[in-house]
């Protein structure tokens, strides 16, 4: 009980290691709130969405995959005062305001999964340079993102009318059977199938002659230059495939977008009542399902085709065209 | 004594009742160390001391713990993590176990270990030799002058050597990270750093876990010194009786701890995560 | 009687749990008297002692010292109460982490706020009552000392703070003969140079004759004798001629 000593030994060790302690908590807390971006000075943002789809306060706001801030307040909207579009939740977004001009009227807030375990996050599409910069309080407009429900319910719709247009596939193939029309006689009728055996033979008989090199379609056989060329095409054909796949080019977005889905389910339906209206009759192809009249042209068109091939047989150098292959 | 006496309704009675009684007195203990810590006379050098036998006493120790901690927690998960290629959320792991939960319970249990029952069997050595009686004589109120000191000691060191046990535990995990897993540093220090900064902040900067990391020790703390000195107070039966205290100190602290533990981590989820 | 009482104990019964340590026991102290209390061991000796400084609760009756009745006391106005008395334990009881010197200048840092000088001048006189050499051992830890240097130390540090109260537990057993009887000359030169008001307990009845005033004698829970030395000496009763034999 010493009180005339200033600073004991005990103290000096005591204070060192507080002072240490607490360093090394003050740096703790910098760090990792350098790290959750809590620093910065932040301005607010709205958007409204359908669904939060599993959003929460805290989760990272980021701008084309940088994180710049933090989602702050989730909340219903009124249903009274819901927008047309139907939107449901209101996520306020607390962004650092360096990032600011990034961020402009035609920019896009989607919600995204991340990481190993899902995290949802919030990603904003940087804006164009002609678009104004969003202004804190401003809503930012959420790009509209196919839901997993949604998806679900058109197919059924889709699914509906297939088995519409499966239906009506059903009752034509029945009338074709039973002999009804140009195709039902064209399946009904043996008048057909005898021409057609005859041309089947011609034909063994001119392949044959073209088998044995004769005349221009035999050195097109025989010919190595034909294949190289064919192999050729089907290379670049593969590669037109690939950049299919990639969705390069106009047809390579037609399939990876959802819009050929979407016309499909329209076609599906529209093809539903253009079987009806075949079945009624109506139009060209309705006429030729119908009407006897094609049946009898066609017969004759084999009679002549049989004729033209006898004629091949003959003289091929007069129907054979130079040889190009596209 | 009777045969009444014996009968077993007549026993859990007795239990019972001496048990109300013992934590009424601990209750009470705590109501005069908290009165006696707010007012005074204040003994200031009795703190310091405590502060230093607990505080940097316990360092070595804690710091092994710290260190061996973080190097088994990176070590196992690498394990694991390794079958999903994420070998990069070691990091969030070891930061998140050692500043949640593995800090603040394995410091408290090293120093009820360590300083504990150091206390236990002083006050109960000083209790048997009648020392305290006769600072009680000298007008001088024992739970003030040696019990409010190592509870004021107990309740400021535990956070500090908990930050300790986090820092060295951390430094574990990324020794095993870089030399072991090929991890860079700046990675594994990053992932830490996210995982603590995931759980959110409260008054906008500071980190949900290191407040829970930080109040939980705290509390531990309290307890530990409170039920210490509880038992080295009330030492009886000689030398015996001191050895009693100490065990009984760190037994009943150590069980204390883990239940509040317990108790405490799901009050601090629903009020700060939730 | 004329002479007011310092302390005054009053029908105390004590019992730990069945054991009944004190079965009502009546008696009071005056200004300037030494009240030997006599007994086998294990009588309850040490507890009346307790009783006084209110470091045990007794089960019924009352205990009044200097004029404050301990049974209605708050926790302040015992401390208060305390500071007036002094107390040397049967162990001494010295804080075995602090030096002689705090161990002796423990109430007077506490309670008053003396400078150090002064302190340690008064620390050197009650050194020097009990024949010890302040420079020697002041700066001694107490595992540093004889059991029978221990005991003068406690006694200096019960007189160090002047109390009108001084309570003895034994303070001469174990004690070789020579250092005995200088602590009952101790005792008595308190009594006559400072008006001390004391208790002391012992089962030396030459050293309760050398001292005391008037002998209290305990037997199982009761008083059974009180008087004057001679008294005692004289009387007839067969346990009191066992006692003293
Ligand atoms: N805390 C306690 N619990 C139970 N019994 C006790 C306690 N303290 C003292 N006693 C009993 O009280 C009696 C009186 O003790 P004490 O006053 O120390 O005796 P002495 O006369 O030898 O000083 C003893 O028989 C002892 O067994
Ligand atoms: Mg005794």
């Amino acid at each position: 009980m010493r009180r005339s000593r200033p600073i004991t030994w005990e103290e000096v060790k005591v204070g060192v290691l507080l002072i240490v302690a607490l360093a090394a908590l003050a740096t703790g807390i910098f760090l990792i709130g350098d790290t959750g971006n809590v620093f910065g000075d932040r301005y607010q943002l709205v958007t409204l969405m359908r669904s939060a789809a599993g959003l929460v306060p805290g989760a990272a706001v980021q701008v084309a995959g940088q994180p710049v801030g933090q989602v702050s307040r989730i909340a219903f909207i009124d249903p009274e005062g819901r927008p047309a579009t139907g939107e449901g939740v209101a996520v306020w977004l607390a962004v650092n305001r360096e990032v600011r001009d990034q961020i402009r009227t035609d920019s896009r807030a989607r919600i995204r999964t991340q990481g190993l375990l899902g995290d949802r996050i919030i990603d904003i599409e940087p804006g164009s340079p002609e678009a104004a910069i969003l202004q804190p309080g401003d809503t930012l407009i959420a790009a509209e993102v196919l839901g997993y429900a949604e998806l679900l319910n058109e197919a059924s719709d889709a699914v509906v009318s297939l088995t519409q247009l499966v239906r009506s596939v059903e009752e034509l193939t029945r009338d074709l059977l039973s002999g009804e029309g140009t195709l039902g006689q064209l399946i009904v009728n043996r008048t057909l199938y005898d021409q057609l055996v005859e041309l089947g033979d011609e034909l063994s008989q001119f392949l044959s002659s073209v088998n044995t090199g004769e005349g221009a379609l035999g050195r097109m056989i025989k010919d190595e230059e034909l294949y190289d060329r064919l192999l050729g095409t089907v290379t670049s054909l593969d590669s037109v495939t690939a950049r299919l796949a990639r969705g390069e080019g106009t047809f390579g977005r037609l399939l990876a977008s959802d819009s050929l889905y979407e016309s499909l389910a329209d076609m599906a339906s529209r093809s539903d009542s253009l079987v009806a209206g075949l079945r009624a009759g109506e139009g060209s192809i309705g006429q030729l399902l119908v009407d006897e009249g094609l049946y009898e042209e066609l017969l004759r068109m084999v009679v002549e085709l049989n004729n033209i091939l006898a004629d091949l047989r003959a003289d091929p150098e007069k129907y054979v065209p130079p040889i190009k292959v596209f | 004594m009777p045969a009444s006496d014996l009968s077993p309704l007549h026993l859990l009675n007795r239990a019972l009742k001496s048990a109300a009684y013992r934590v009424q007195k601990y209750f009470d203990l705590l109501g005069r160390v908290l009165v006696s810590s707010v007012s005074r006379p204040f003994y200031g050098r009795d703190l310091t001391q405590q502060m230093d036998t607990i505080g940097v006493g316990s360092l070595g120790i804690v710091a092994l713990t710290g260190l061996f901690t973080g190097m088994v927690l990176a070590l196992q998960s690498a394990v694991e993590m390794r079958q999903f290629g994420a070998t990069i959320y070691i990091g969030r792991l070891v930061g998140a176990s050692a500043v949640r939960e593995l800090g603040p319970v394995l410091t408290a249990l090293m120093v009820t270990g360590r300083a504990g029952s150091g206390m236990a069997a002083q006050l109960g050595a000083m209790r048997i030799t009648e020392q305290i009686d006769a600072l009680e004589t000298l007008g001088v109120d024992p739970v003030r002058k040696l019990v409010a000191p190592r509870f004021l000691a107990a309740l400021i060191m535990l956070p500090m050597l908990t930050v300790v046990t986090d820092v060295i535990a951390v430094i574990g995990g990324l020794l095993i990270a870089v030399v072991k897993l090929d991890l860079t540093a700046t990675l594994y220090m990053r992932s830490v750093y996210q995982a603590l900064a995931d759980t959110g902040f409260i008054f906008r900067f500071i980190p949900i876990d290191l407040v829970q990391g930080l109040l939980k020790p705290l509390v531990f703390g309290g307890i530990m010194a409170l039920t210490s000195c509880y038992y080295g107070m009330n030492a009886r039966g000689g030398t015996e009786g001191v050895g009693r205290a100490a065990t009984h100190a760190v037994v009943t602290s150590s069980i204390l701890i883990l239940t509040t533990d317990y108790l405490l981590t799901q009050l601090l989820i629903a009020l700060l995560v939730e | 009687m004329t002479i007011p009482a310092v302390i005054e104990l009053r029908d105390v019964r004590l019992a730990y749990g069945a054991h009944v340590v004190l079965n009502g026991i009546t008696f009071s102290v005056h200004r300037s008297e030494t009240l030997c209390v006599l007994g086998g061991s294990g009588v309850g000796k040490s507890t009346i002692l307790k009783l006084i400084l209110c470091l045990e609760q007794m089960d019924s009756g009352s205990v009044t010292v200097l004029g404050h009745n301990l049974c209605s006391a708050g926790r302040s106005e015992i401390f208060k109460i305390r500071q007036r008395m002094g107390m040397v334990f049967q162990g001494s009881a010295l804080f075995d982490s602090l030096p002689i010197f705090d161990n002796v200048a423990f109430a007077l840092f506490e309670h008053t706020g003396l400078p150090l000088e002064t302190i340690r001048e008064r620390v050197r006189e009650a050194l020097a009552f009990v024949d010890l050499d302040f420079e020697r051992v002041g700066e001694m830890l107490p595992s540093e000392l004889s059991g029978g240097m221990k005991k003068r130390v406690a006694i200096a540090r019960a007189i160090v703070h002047q109390p009108e109260i001084l309570l003895f537990d034994e303070p001469t057993s174990g004690l070789d003969p020579i250092t005995t009887r200088k602590i009952d000359t101790l005792i008595v030169k308190l009594r006559q140079e400072l008006g001390v008001s004391s208790i002391v307990v012992t089962h030396d009845t030459q050293s309760a004759c050398r001292i005391a005033n008037r002998v209290a004698l305990l037997q199982a829970g009761d008083i059974i004798f009180m008087g004057t030395p001679q008294q005692m000496l004289a009387a007839d009763d067969p346990y009191i001629r066992e006692f003293l034999e």
